[in-house]
């Protein structure tokens, strides 16, 4: 598959010589879904933002779909790759939830016809119809968030990236997050997903991205990196409870490799019928 | 860019003689030496009490920072400069203009001189010494300690419309301007919210209370406080002495000369 973004060697401060990414290097393929995770000040929202030319690097090379960010404006990249921000009062200031999510398309300059549809398809995917003429600033902090969510899926873009998308989410709108995280997959989007929430990282993705201190400590599959104790200990993460509770009980014959509840509910059935077998 | 005009304004730890002096001295010179640079509106005083500025900065350690300042300000300086030769008073015009252009340019440098040795608290404490109720230093206080967090968030939000496609640099003048909203509504709410959030925090810890606070630090004046009250008073006073008596008023006094229209 063809390459979506493509980091070589990344190097980027904000004051001279304190440097916040360190020779960063990865590639994200179409269609791939991809979670960064990483502690406090890691350098992940300063990551995503050389993804759609906020950031230019200060050495190395940022490829979006094989053209160099460098001699790029946000506005042409931002039409492929969506941003979606940490915190949606950053963003929020039309008079209704509909004219904010035509807020891009116009900048866009798509016809009316066209912008009333799209704003439509999104009210409906975030479950949002309900509020279309409500002022997204007296929303709830959650609503507010599907907003801000709403306002940059409804130009769908080619590649989408969230900063934090579950924070202030109750359990019911984290999952519906989740579904539309895989149904973006779906469709043939790449999404990448900066989160701090391992349980929910483990449930749904397949690869993650592990960073510290400015630099990749692991890349890979999902139940390799989150079940390394030496990753986990590098980049003061915890590992998911699953994993957790695995690891305590190894001496009963429980592997230390598994990360979803529904994994851990199969081993311990197995275990209590061979016991009762005994 | 625009955030490094405050750099000279933040305090700066270096230990150098200033620092040590109690707030309530460092207030007072501020205010001699503002009302001085008010007070002359000849070149040569006001060179002088640049200059003299200068010295200070230099001996105290701090001339990057002031340096970011000045040089950020210079600009604002020019526009002073022009408008008042263009534009200005009636006589005299090339002297009034460098006059005003100097004074700007001295009352920034004691100002940065203030700021940049002087902590938070000792700022407080010496606005409380002048007589300012708490309430209201406590406000000065809090707008300073946001000034950063202000621009930060501007910057997020700058960034996150640019991603939705705003594009800044484009249009002409009004559509320029409209585009500003965007970038401001966010900002204002943002902020208002933080202020309503802040206030409740500290009313839920029982701000203003009690009448009659205590400071963790007591303040006394000590022998270095004492030279420099001295200093600061006899320079003063000589400035101003000389601006008035024969044979120092004729330099002091010095106009520049016309230019030929
Ligand atoms: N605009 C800025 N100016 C200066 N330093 C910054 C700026 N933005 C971030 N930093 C610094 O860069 C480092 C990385 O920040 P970044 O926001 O990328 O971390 P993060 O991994 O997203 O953290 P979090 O999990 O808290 O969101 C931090 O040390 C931060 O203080
Ligand atoms: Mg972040």
């Amino acid at each position: 598959m063809a390459v979506a973004i493509e980091v070589n060697d990344l190097y980027f401060y904000y004051e001279r010589g304190k440097y916040v990414l360190k020779g960063i290097n990865l590639t994200v393929r179409d269609g791939e879904m991809v979670a960064i995770m990483g502690n406090n000040g890691a350098g992940k929202t300063t990551l995503i933002k050389h993804f759609n030319g906020l950031l230019k690097p200060i050495r190395g090379s940022v490829k979006v779909k094989g053209r160099d960010t460098k001699g790029l404006s946000v506005a042409e990249l931002a039409r492929t790759v969506g941003l979606v921000f940490q915190n949606p009062d950053h963003q929020l200031f039309a008079e209704t939830v509909e004219e904010e999510l035509a807020f891009a398309l116009r900048n866009f300059g798509y016809p009316e016809d066209i912008v009333k549809r799209r704003v439509e398809w999104a009210l409906t995917l975030m479950d949002l119809r309900k509020y279309r003429h409500r002022s997204p600033l007296s929303l709830s902090g959650g609503e507010r968030k599907r907003v801000a969510i709403a306002s940059v899926l409804c130009y769908d873009p080619e590649i989408i990236i969230f900063d934090e998308p579950t924070i202030g989410q109750d359990y019911y709108q984290k999952q519906k997050i989740a579904q539309l995280l895989r149904m973006l997959s779906r469709q043939g989007k790449t999404v990448i997903v900066v989160t701090h929430d391992v349980e929910f990282v483990a449930e749904n993705f397949e690869r993650v991205i592990v960073m510290a201190d400015g630099k990749i400590v692991a890349d890979g599959n999902v139940r390799e990196v989150l079940t390394d104790p030496e990753v986990i200990s590098k980049s003061n993460l915890l590992p998911p409870q699953v994993t957790h509770c695995a690891w305590l009980l190894k001496d009963v014959g429980i592997s230390p490799k598994l990360i979803k509840v529904s994994e851990l509910v199969k081993e311990i059935t197995r275990l209590f019928h061979e016991h009762k077998g005994i | 860019m625009s955030i490094r005009v405050f750099e000279g304004f933040k305090f700066k730890p270096k230990g150098t003689y200033f620092y040590k002096l109690d707030p309530r001295v460092k207030m007072s010179f501020l205010i001699v030496y503002s009302i001085l640079t008010l007070y002359f509106s000849t070149v040569v005083p006001l060179s002088i009490l640049f200059l003299f500025s200068v010295v200070i900065v230099v001996s105290n350690r701090v001339a990057k920072e002031w340096g970011r300042t000045l040089r950020a300000v210079a600009l604002l300086s020019l526009v002073i400069f022009s408008f008042n030769l263009l534009f200005g008073a009636k006589g005299n015009k090339l002297n009034y203009a460098s006059s005003m252009t100097l004074r700007f340019l001295t009352l920034t440098s004691f100002f940065s001189i203030f700021f940049l040795t002087t902590t938070p608290e000792e700022l407080s404490e010496a606005l409380l010494l002048i007589g300012i109720p708490y309430e209201y230093t406590f406000m000065f206080m809090m707008a300073m300690r946001f000034i950063p967090t202000l621009a930060r968030d501007f910057q997020t939000i700058i960034d996150a419309q640019r991603s939705r496609g705003l594009e800044l640099e484009k249009g002409n003048f009004v559509q320029r301007a409209r585009k500003l909203l965007p970038l401001l509504i966010p900002l204002i709410v943002l902020e208002i919210r933080r202020s309503v959030l802040i206030a409740e925090a500290l009313e839920a810890r029982g701000f203003g209370t009690s009448a009659k606070r205590s400071t963790l630090k007591e303040y006394r004046l000590s022998k270095v406080d004492l030279y420099l009250l001295f200093l600061t008073i006899t320079f003063a006073t000589s400035l101003i002495l000389s601006s008035k008596l024969p044979p120092y008023s004729e330099i002091m006094n010095y106009r520049l000369p016309e230019l030929v229209p």
